[in-house]
């Protein structure tokens, strides 16, 4: 699928998220918020970062411009939305996924490398995965998932914090997510939000046990 | 009597507010140009429980400067009595 | 109107203009020719400095912001450091948060990527809560302007003495990178360019410059308090680098604002500003605010005529301002005009030479003491109850943006980042100011060696290293002494290793109220290349082999500042440190070690300690360490340079290798958790451990 890497004012991974599309075999270009035309890709993604400086909250700023109206529509046509950290962030904020991103539960940045299990094979990005416990790093500060009906979220999650055996306990969650949410899908599963970045689980010689899982999520995008 | 006591924190005039900046040029001015400045801070809001209105202020004033709640360098505070309970306002 | 001019150099400025400079005029001179600016009382003496080697691309010589060494394959990195002390002090969050913007303006006026940022902090004891105030803020300024810009922070040091109460130091290094044909400069080098800003112009930190060659007066500083806009921040970063092949010369606006970009820039020739024509953010601001003014996220280019429009049509694209405000000309007068009038008319070379000053020297008295009587079980107890995991810290920092950090922050002792090329780049920050109260030389050329052996504990060779000089207020004599030897140490060391120093900084009067200097901090940090493998540090049951020569001289030690001073000053013998590290590296290389850990703070004791909490025990045999005293103390807690130690399970295949340093199977690793054992002693760690692992998440909550 061409696929098409937005750059908000203030995104940071969009290089990064290319880098890892084109080792998934991805045809993927970077493209400028301003200078988005949605008639020429079959997928999008939104990297993380800090657009509009994440100011007023994460993602708030982004969801109201003119560029989200036209993933919006990509959207309702049944083309792939994915959107990764920020990405997430700005998805939920214009409704494009139900629920919302808090501040983490102890207030602060976290940077680490987690564990999260799989729960839904229905989705562009996890249909026909063998591996159902993947591992790739978070960096947020506004992470933790919300939603006001715990059914429904339930049905929506894509991805739950776990432990390295799949146990989603408290102790594996590392910012107060609902039910360990660490991300979710529309119904129809071509929208997807998460918060770890795959992108940085796609290079053998910067994961700390040379395990490449983002490529995996990716590899659904070169179909 | 218990009083219901606001903290507002916000950067001092002449002091950059880049929050509030970049809320007015990318959100605000998108919507109207009848709206010309903005500026962000933190609220904050206390139950307090005081012999009258001005203790409760005064309490309140007392914790945000010993507790560093704002940092007198660069923010300016506004404490402000709301209402009250179990009596008259 | 408050100036930091003495009445000496006013006259200097009266005589060489001929008349009674204006207010305005006063501030500009009061700017450039404040220490932060000019180095006036150190320039002489950073001459001496080895800036030159074949891989340096651009030197000291050039006086510009950063030093560029090739990397190969058409690449050379920028290596910058910068502290901002003084504005911590008082606004922790935003001094910590420019200080970052700062670097990383820097590295991006040279046209390369900023694609690594390492934070050294030293604050007073956390028992205080101001202390913990100010690391907090710190550590969250740091990571608000880092996280949001996208630049890694790799790795950094964090440290305590009750010398940094109320004076934190926070310094901040940055790595770019660029191709070697399109490094920009940033001074001009023929007159007629017009003079392009982007950005507004604010009330923030007026005097600021002034303000760092100020101690603190503890007065209401608010004016010198910048306030830090990271998403300016990323938005000046992404479009610099966008138009940097489209401009001629670029440089950020730090301290002392506008008048002195403008200055700098021009270099010796002469500029005509209008600054009716400078963007502003607040209305009404007077010619002398907006020519002095540090509002952070400004930039300026000098631009031919032609390529104008296209520069500021990329900063227009995200609504950043950009405006024409004047050119370069070839008559060398600075000159600024307001409303039609001419406000601001001086000679470029007034302004570039302020009077180099050389203060007196005197050396410091040392109080001697005697060996402490202390037991060996106390004493290491007390030792490694001094070290503590930073991942509080580095937690808050988004360390894998860039997908390039092969060695994660707490690692190893070096960060470790994947360059465009495929070669790795290793960086190592390296200060050690207990040392370098009691003898400034040795210490200048002890943390050299440090950072030296840093390196090649992940398999790295030093290519190039940059400095950065913190010391009290350099008129008092002991402190000018210390700045000087610190200076020759420094200097010899890098000398020895080859090493170019390709730029530094200096920041003096960090005093507090009471006029006590800080303890002299002079900070290193050296980049270096892995030529064949890297190291990523396993434990694992082994043997424990020293290499090196332990020697009894344990002033300036951990030891010492606990138990009472005594003993001489370690002497940095040089070839030692090259021998045992390139002895390392080449282990490393023939993959005959698992792990390699350089000794300095804690001595021996403090370099197994690593050892232990990963989960596994130590023994070692004190008749096995070679040394020149039979003393215990030496033997486990001396911090004398030239040592590593290394796991193996072929020592014999280490002792081959060395060409002259002694290597010495010592102990090993066991499976008995927690337990050191010393000979026959054994004492349990584990409550230390724990503290390790807990003592900053506790503190700090």
């Amino acid at each position: 699928m061409k696929t098409a890497v937005i750059k908000f004012p203030g995104t940071t991974c969009e290089v990064d998220v290319y880098k890892a599309l084109l080792e998934a075999k991805v045809d993927a270009e970077i493209v400028k918020f301003k200078d988005f035309d949605p008639d020429k890709y079959e997928a999008v993604v939104l990297p993380g970062g800090f657009s509009f400086g994440d100011y007023l909250r994460a993602g708030s700023i982004a969801a109201s411009t003119e560029t989200m109206k036209k993933v919006k529509e990509m959207a309702s046509e049944g083309k792939v939305v994915i959107g990764i950290c920020n990405g997430f962030q700005i998805l939920v904020e214009s409704g494009l996924l139900e629920g919302a991103l808090l501040p983490n539960l102890n207030l602060r940045f976290i940077s680490k490398w987690v564990y999260i299990k799989v729960v839904r094979d229905d989705t562009v990005l996890t249909r026909g995965l063998d591996k159902k416990i993947l591992r790739m790093p978070i960096a947020h500060a506004e992470g933790r998932y919300y939603h006001e009906d715990v059914e429904k979220a339930k049905s929506l999650a894509v991805f739950l914090y776990s432990d390295e055996f799949g146990n989603v306990s408290e102790k594996a969650n590392p910012n107060g997510s609902l039910l360990n949410i660490a991300g979710i899908a529309n119904e129809e599963g071509n929208v997807v939000g998460m918060m770890p970045h795959p992108e940085r689980a796609s290079f053998k010689l910067t994961s700390p046990t040379e395990e490449t899982d983002g490529l995996l999520l990716f590899r659904g995008l070169s179909k | 009597m218990l009083y219901y006591v606001e903290l507002i924190i916000m950067n001092k005039d002449g002091v950059r507010d880049p929050e509030g900046e970049t809320i007015q040029r990318y959100v605000v001015n998108r919507f109207t140009s009848e709206i010309l400045e903005t500026r962000a801070g933190k609220y904050l809001l206390f139950k307090v429980n005081a012999n009258n209105q001005q203790e409760a202020e005064n309490l309140v004033r007392k914790l945000a400067e010993e507790m560093r709640l704002y940092n007198p360098i660069v923010h300016k505070i506004e404490v402000k009595v709301i209402r009250s309970e179990n009596g008259s306002n | 109107m408050k100036l930091t001019l003495s009445p000496y150099e006013m006259e200097i400025v009266r005589k060489k203009l001929g008349r009674e400079p204006s207010e305005a005029e006063w501030l500009v001179i009061d700017a450039l020719w404040s220490e932060h600016c000019s180095y006036k009382s150190s320039k002489t003496f950073l001459k001496s400095f080895p800036s030159e080697g074949e891989n340096v691309v651009m030197g000291i010589e050039d006086w510009q912001d950063a030093g560029a060494i090739d990397v190969g394959d058409g690449w050379a990195i920028v290596l910058k450091v910068e502290s901002h002390n003084h504005p911590s002090a008082i606004d922790p969050f935003n001094g910590a948060a420019t200080g970052v913007g700062g670097i990383i303006r820097d590295i991006i006026s040279k046209g390369a990527r900023p694609i690594a940022l390492l934070d050294m902090i030293r604050v007073g004891n956390l028992s205080s809560s101001k202390n913990r105030w100010l690391l907090k803020n710190i550590i969250a300024g740091i990571g608000f302007y880092g996280n949001s810009i996208g630049v890694p922070v790799i790795g950094g040091e964090l440290e305590f003495d009750d010398s940094y109460n109320d004076n934190p130091l926070v310094d901040v290094a940055g790595v770019g990178i660029v191709r070697k044909d399109k490094i920009v400069p940033s001074v001009i080098k023929e007159p007629g360019l017009k003079i392009v800003i982007v950005g507004l112009t604010g009330l923030d930190g007026l005097g600021g410059a002034s303000f760092a060659s100020r101690k603190l007066s503890g007065e209401d500083e608010i004016g010198a308090v910048q306030i830090a806009d990271p998403f300016a921040g990323k938005i000046v970063l992404d479009v610099t680098l966008e138009v940097a092949d489209k401009v001629e010369a670029i440089k950020d606006l730090g301290g002392g604002g506008l008048v002195v970009g403008i200055t700098e820039m021009a270099n010796g020739f002469g500029a005509i500003v209008d600054l009716n024509k400078v963007p502003l953010r607040v209305k009404d601001l007077s010619p002398e605010e907006i020519l002095i003014s540090e509002t952070q996220e400004r930039m300026l280019f000098a631009v031919k005529e032609e390529k104008v429009e296209e520069v500021c049509k990329a900063f227009e694209y995200y609504d950043y301002p950009c405006a024409v405000i004047g050119e370069f000309v070839k008559e060398p007068f600075i000159k600024f005009y307001y409303n039609g009038k001419e406000v601001v008319s001086l000679p470029s070379e007034l302004l570039l030479s302020p009077p180099r000053f050389v203060w007196g020297v005197k050396k410091k008295k040392r109080n001697t003491g005697s060996r402490p009587e202390v037991g060996l079980e106390e004493s290491v107890k007390a030792i490694v109850s001094n070290f503590v995991s930073k991942e509080w810290a580095y937690s808050q920092f988004d360390y894998e943006v860039g997908t390039s950090t092969v060695l994660k922050p707490g690692e190893a002792d070096a960060g470790l980042i994947a360059l465009p090329n495929g070669k790795l780049l290793a960086i190592k920050g390296d200060a050690n100011p207990d040392l370098c109260s009691e003898d400034a030389y040795e210490c200048g050329k002890a943390i050299v060696a440090e950072a030296y052996r840093n390196l090649a504990s992940v398999g790295a060779i030093g290519i190039g290293l940059v400095d950065h000089l913190q010391f009290g207020d350099p008129r008092k004599p002991e402190v000018y002494n210390d700045f000087i030897e610190a200076i020759r140490g420094i200097a010899e060391a890098a000398k020895f290793f080859s090493i170019p120093i390709v730029g530094g900084k200096v920041s003096f009067y960090n005093e507090n109220k009471d006029g006590v200097p800080i303890k002299p901090t002079p900070l290193v940090v050296m980049a270096g290349l892995v030529k064949e493998k890297f190291l990523r540090n396993k434990v694992d049951e082994s043997y424990i082999v020293l290499i090196g020569f332990t020697r009894d001289e344990m002033r300036g030690s951990l030891f010492t500042k606990i138990f009472g001073n005594y003993g001489e000053v370690p002497k940095t013998r040089l070839n030692e440190d090259y021998l045992a590290s390139n002895l390392v590296i080449d282990s490393i290389n023939d993959q005959s070690i698992i792990f390699a850990k350089d000794i300095n703070k804690g001595g021996l004791v403090g370099a197994l300690f690593s050892i232990l909490v990963k989960g596994m025990g130590v023994e070692i045999n004190l008749g096995r360490i070679p040394s020149d005293s039979d003393d215990w103390i030496p033997k486990l807690f001396s911090e004398n340079s030239g040592r590593f130690i290394v796991l193996t399970n072929d020592p014999e295949a280490i002792s081959k290798k060395s060409k002259g340093i002694y290597v010495s199977v010592i102990g090993k690793v066991t499976r008995n958790q927690n337990v050191l054992k010393i000979d026959e002693k054994e004492i349990n760690l584990e409550k230390q451990i724990l503290n390790y692992y807990n003592y900053l998440d506790e503190v700090m909550s």
